[in-house]
């Protein structure tokens, strides 16, 4: 669960590192502002390489890396979009201030994790910062919060990617929410989250009603009610949502109340999180189950029969005697009844 | 070539030259390693021990093997495999009853497949029913003497192998003793003489101290040295698994060159820059194989 807490000290420490960078490179910001790579290429005490998507294998989880050396090391995936790479190349500048700076680092001894989350957080809010400068956010989106025509119209006014923008707009949410960034398939191509537990990125979210609306409409717009989907289907609460068309995705904003683009918004029914419903393929047993779904057939063990949908492994004998389907171990040479029975 | 003019090395590449080695056998031996499985014929290295194996089973970390050999010493405990027993397309001894469990990073590259089932148990008691075409061993026509001193190198070779050691052992406690005295980011670094990212990974249970670091930091946290180092960082599970993992060997002897330092200490090495890895991923469960893939990406460049 992201809390208000580190949120907020992420972005006091996304202050104090652009301080730090300010001494350290004087006018640097707006170098990195045009061109984080290229910057980052001329910096002597780093060494900074494009590593192609294809190498990190099918997974590709991890975007970007720094290793502190010496020498210090950086690699950035080589994303697609030029946006995307100066962010994570920023968000790893922003390990490199904060691993050489010990008075950056005393913000992690109150942390009870050693300050490893607010490191990560931090480095986000500082490469945000960078590509999206205050000014041009507050010009953008209003003391009210972020709508989603507002969110793709930062993107549009500034030169970040879609992933900055979103990274930068959830800042402003006035209540729990999300950001969605939903590729054409209505996948999430990023999730950036604010007090409610984060979406998955590559989760199908393309049949939830409003999102559904905004992909059948062909306009990308949408607004109203609707439930995010966890893993193995567990719908999260219902939430306020807007949508809006961003440069071939289609943003979302998601809110527990006060939506922007509503004059009054209560807090929705926290309902929390729902499981998905399921019937058990072997006794037919209906239940709901938060537990992780089998990797192969995807269906979370019936609590009654404590089977998944996969085909059992041994091959089993219906017993005329108690109509129970058992394994050959329960059936004595020859006979067509289980011991039970026989 | 004048064998009498040539040295041994010359001699054994002229005779390597002239072998013809099965296209099966080449395919698996050139490719790129991958995780053991069952039936599979490995080669195992560790420090100075080399030895064949079949595998016979597989759990997380580590494989039940048999030690095999090609057929020139053989005991009455020993199957002797037909060459269509496998791709090696050569008679094999199997020699049962000295399996043992091994860890996975002392594989070192697959080079053969059984192409015959093995009998279900591999222990110390011999199956009545042995694979088609399979035979046990007798004492003629090899000297017992020689048979059995063989079985014993096997053993112990394969003893020397289940006891491969890389993994450091301490409770992770360090940053706990650390916190409880008070003991800042800043101040560990004064004491110590380290560089901040250094002080910032030790304070964080991220880096292990050398013994002369715990020496020094003992005596400020009023414990023994030995009871400091007991405490150094443990590694995650899943770490150790991804370095165990045959794919990571090469990148491993690829460090160790690079660094000019042992294979298990090159293991260590990574071992502990994975886990402090800063790294940029999607999703909420860290992909330690991702994060791994990056950590030799950057230091093998």
């Amino acid at each position: 669960m992201v809390n208000y807490v580190l949120a907020a000290a992420a972005r006091h420490q996304a202050t104090a590192m652009l301080a730090e960078l300010e001494t350290h490179t004087p006018g640097a910001a707006q170098r990195l502002a045009r061109s984080a790579f290229t910057e980052l290429q001329t910096w002597p005490e780093l060494t900074v390489d494009l590593v192609p998507e294809t190498q990190t294998g099918s997974r590709c989880s991890v975007a970007g890396a720094y290793d502190f050396g010496p020498p210090a090391l950086i690699s950035v995936a080589d994303a697609a979009s030029p946006a995307r790479r100066d962010f994570t190349a920023l968000h790893e500048l922003g390990h490199h201030f904060q691993k050489h700076s010990l008075d950056l680092m005393e913000a992690f001894e109150s942390q009870s994790d050693g300050g490893l989350q607010l490191e990560d957080a931090a480095c986000d809010a500082f490469a945000a910062e960078i590509l999206l400068p205050t000014p041009l956010v507050d010009h953008h989106l209003d003391a009210t919060g972020p709508t989603a025509d507002t969110v793709a119209d930062l993107w549009r006014a500034g030169a970040a990617s879609r992933m900055a923008v979103c990274v930068r707009a959830v800042q402003r949410l006035p209540a729990p929410g999300h950001i969605l960034l939903l590729d054409g398939s209505g996948r999430i191509a990023f999730a950036a989250s604010h007090g409610l537990r984060p979406l998955r990125r590559g989760s199908f979210q393309g049949d939830i009603p409003v999102i559904d609306r905004a992909r059948s409409s062909g306009r990308g717009r949408a607004q109203g009610r609707t439930q995010v989907r966890y893993r193995d289907g567990i719908l999260g609460r219902e939430l306020h949502a807007q949508t809006a068309p961003m440069g071939g995705y289609l943003v979302a904003v998601l809110v527990t109340d006060s939506a922007p683009w509503r004059r009054f918004t209560p807090p929705t029914k926290d309902t929390g999180p729902q499981a998905g419903d399921y019937l058990c393929a072997h006794c037919d047993e209906e239940y709901r189950s938060f537990d992780p779904a089998c990797s192969a057939c995807r269906v979370p063990h019936c609590p009654e029969c404590g089977r998944c949908s996969c085909t059992p492994r041994v091959n089993e004998h219906l017993c005329p005697g108690c109509f129970i389907k058992h394994p050959p171990a329960m059936f004595a040479d020859g006979s067509d009844r289980c011991l039970d029975c026989s | 070539m004048n064998p009498a003019q040539s040295s041994a090395y010359e001699r054994l590449v002229a005779a390597a030259a002239g072998l013809k080695v099965p296209d099966a056998v080449r395919e698996v031996a050139t490719a790129p390693p991958r995780d053991p499985e069952p039936s599979q014929i490995w080669r195992a290295v560790w420090d100075d021990t080399i030895q064949l194996l079949v595998i016979t089973a597989v759990a997380d970390d580590t494989v039940q093997a048999v030690p095999v050999s090609f057929e020139r010493y053989a005991d009455t405990d020993t199957l002797l495999l037909p060459a269509g027993a496998s791709t090696l397309e050569q008679p094999l001894a199997l020699w049962w009853g000295l399996q043992l469990s091994l860890p996975w990073y002392v594989l070192d590259r697959q080079i053969s497949q059984l192409t015959l089932p093995l009998p279900a148990s591999t222990g110390l008691t011999r199956p009545h029913e042995v694979p088609p075409g399979a035979t046990w061993g007798s004492t003629t026509p090899h000297p017992t003497a020689a048979a059995a001193e063989y079985r014993a190198v096997l053993a112990d070779g394969l003893a020397e192998l289940s006891g491969a050691q890389w993994v450091p052992h301490g409770s992770g406690v360090l940053p706990e003793l650390l916190q409880r005295r008070g003991i800042t980011i800043k101040q560990l670094a004064s004491q110590l003489n380290l560089q901040p990212p250094h002080a910032l990974a030790v304070w964080r249970g991220q880096a292990p101290l050398a013994p002369e670091q715990a020496e020094n930091l003992a005596a400020v946290l009023g414990l023994g040295t030995d009871e400091v180092l007991a405490a150094n960082p443990a590694l995650p599970a899943p770490v150790i698994h991804e370095l165990g993992r045959p794919s990571r060997r090469p990148q491993v002897r690829a460090l160790a060159t690079r660094t000019a330092t042992s294979e298990p200490d090159a293991r260590r090495r990574a071992a502990f820059g994975i886990y402090a890895l800063a790294a940029r991923q999607e999703g909420t469960t860290t992909d330690w194989s991702a994060r791994a893939d990056r950590y030799f990406e950057l230091h093998l460049r």
